[in-house]
Parts: C-alpha cells; structure tokens; sequence
C-alpha cells in the first residue's frame, strides 16, 4: 500500500516537471529578459526583498554627516561606478537599465525614496540575488561609508541640478570617441552653434 | 551595370538627411520649429528641417536630466537619437531618446 503511494507521488512529481519543461519548450520568450514583470511579481519581490532585509539595517539611519564634501564624493562615485545602469540622474533610463529583468528602477521614485536609509544600504552593500544589482560592499559593513554616502546621493537624486548631471558626465566611462560626441552634443544643446562632420552632411 | 550600381551608392548617399551615428544609434539635432503630440519639427544646423516622431516609448531629457512629463517647446535645441524603424508615415524619424534645453537668454 505505502508502496503504491510513492508511486503515485513519484508518477504526479514526473508529470509535473514535464508539465513546466513542456512549458518552457513550447511557450516562447518565457526567459526573455525583454518581458515587464506584472505588478504583483514586482510588489512581492519587493516585499521579499524588504523581509529578507535584517530588521536592524531596516531601523538604521545614515551614521555620517551629510556636507558637499560627502555628497561630492558620492556623486563622483555614483557617476563612476553606477550612473552605466542607473543613469546620471538616477531614472534608469541607459542602453542596459529597461533591459534587465526586472529593469533598473527609477531611483527617484517614492517606493525607492520611502526605503530607510538602513534599506539603501544594505541593497548597495549586499547586492540584490537574481537581479541585475551586484553586492558592491566589500569588508565589514560597518567599515563601508562609500554605501552610506552613495544613500545621501540616492536621497539627492530628485533634486539632482542640470549642473550637477553636466559634471557627472565627465566622470562616466566613456571612450574617447563617445566623450567627443557628447561633447559636441552639449555644446549644441548648450547654444553653441556647430555643423555635422562633413562626412555626415547630406541634405534630406 | 557598374554604373547603375554607382549611381544606386550616389542616390543612398545623398538621401541621408543631417545625421550623427555611433554604434547602432544616431543623432539628428537642431531648433524646435513645431511641437505636436506625436512629433516635432526641427531645423538642423545645416538649415534644413526634418520630422521626428515619438511615441510612449521614447524617453525625454531636459537639461540632462530625465523626465516624464517634460516636452521640448518652440526655440528649444534639441538632440534626439533616432532610428527608422517604426518611422509613422509621414515623418523622417522615430525617436528613441529626445534631449532638450531651453536656450539661455543672454
């Protein structure tokens, strides 16, 4: 009898992992990363997120002072090491942001400025598993500033000035050829008047 | 037939309007002459005009900075990276990125 059981459970268990196998075979696109996640997978993984998140680091507040030499060093940093997902000004809006799975959220958005300050933290220190944000801290968290001061600059974002984007442009990795193009973008949207290179300039 | 060929290269090449490209992108910049709300009609450095379109997917930067809501307005410089594919009818380019700024006054 308990024999016929397993048997059962064995035979359900095999027709349900043909069952998902199947799907992934037939259904295409199921492991596209172009897919939008629907609203409640992005609420729950945000809740589990928030739940996985040690209740200490949830009570947290920023431990340094916030003065222009912590927020410029935070910028710079964002600027280097970040802005390449999160863009500049923090919108997620770059060549791979939309792209992941989920993509990059807009870090001036309310449920991310509602996070604590502890939250911030620990999601740049530890990193987010199945998700594109790698675990940047290295060390013992308590030894991580350059964490807690990219929180004072994440909390700076929606106020973020055109000046403030202009100088972190010139700290995004960039080549050559891509800061030359910029440049001149800048300088045009600026008012500086400047014509296409000649090999480009054809009449429409 | 070598001619045919030349002159099918001389047509393409003269058919490009103002254009910067890098990678997979390119860039059409110039003055914001109308503003509707599918497209905008700019005049390029080069003194001719051209028509992008934009559509829900299309991002918009003020001054560098991203933005949902804001729109480029008449006398505006703007830099948009485009592309031909989904181009609506009637239009030269469907932006994928428009950047803007107001210029300032002196």
């Amino acid at each position: 009898m308990f024999r016929r059981i397993k048997i059962f459970f064995f035979l359900v268990l095999l027709l349900l992992l043909g069952g998902i196998l199947g799907a992934l075979w037939f259904l295409p696109g199921v492991f596209s990363a172009k897919a939008t996640p629907p609203e409640w997978e992005v609420k729950a993984a945000r809740y589990i997120r928030h739940l996985a998140t040690p209740s200490h680091f949830l009570k947290m507040s920023n431990p340094l002072h916030l003065t222009p030499e912590v927020l410029g060093d935070a910028r710079h940093h964002f600027a280097d090491h970040c802005a390449t997902c999160h863009a500049n000004d923090g919108s997620g809006k770059t060549a791979m942001g939309p792209n992941f799975y989920p993509p990059v959220p807009d870090l001036r958005d309310p449920v991310i400025q509602d996070m604590t300050d502890g939250e911030l933290f620990y999601v740049i220190h530890h990193g987010i598993r199945f998700t594109g944000m790698p675990a940047w801290g290295k060390g013992d968290p308590s030894e991580d500033t350059e964490s807690w001061k990219l929180v004072f600059f994440i909390r700076h974002l929606p106020n973020i000035t055109p000046e403030e984007i202009a100088e972190m442009k010139t700290l995004n990795p960039m080549t050559q050829e891509e800061r030359d193009e910029q440049a001149a973008l800048d300088r045009f949207l600026s008012g500086e008047d400047i014509a296409p290179s000649p090999s480009h300039d054809h009449h429409h | 037939m070598k001619h045919i060929v030349i002159g099918v290269i001389m047509a393409l090449l003269i058919s490009v309007p103002a254009v910067w490209g890098h990678g997979n992108a390119s860039h059409v910049v110039g003055v914001v002459l109308t503003v509707e709300n599918d497209h905008v009609v700019v005049k390029t450095p080069k003194g001719d005009t051209t028509t992008i379109a934009f559509n829900l997917e299309t991002t918009f930067q003020q001054n560098g900075i991203h933005s949902k809501t804001a729109r480029p307005q008449i006398g505006d410089r703007l830099a948009a990276e485009v592309t031909k594919k989904g181009v609506p009818e009637n239009r030269d380019w469907m932006a994928t990125e428009i950047n803007f700024a107001t210029p300032k006054t002196p």
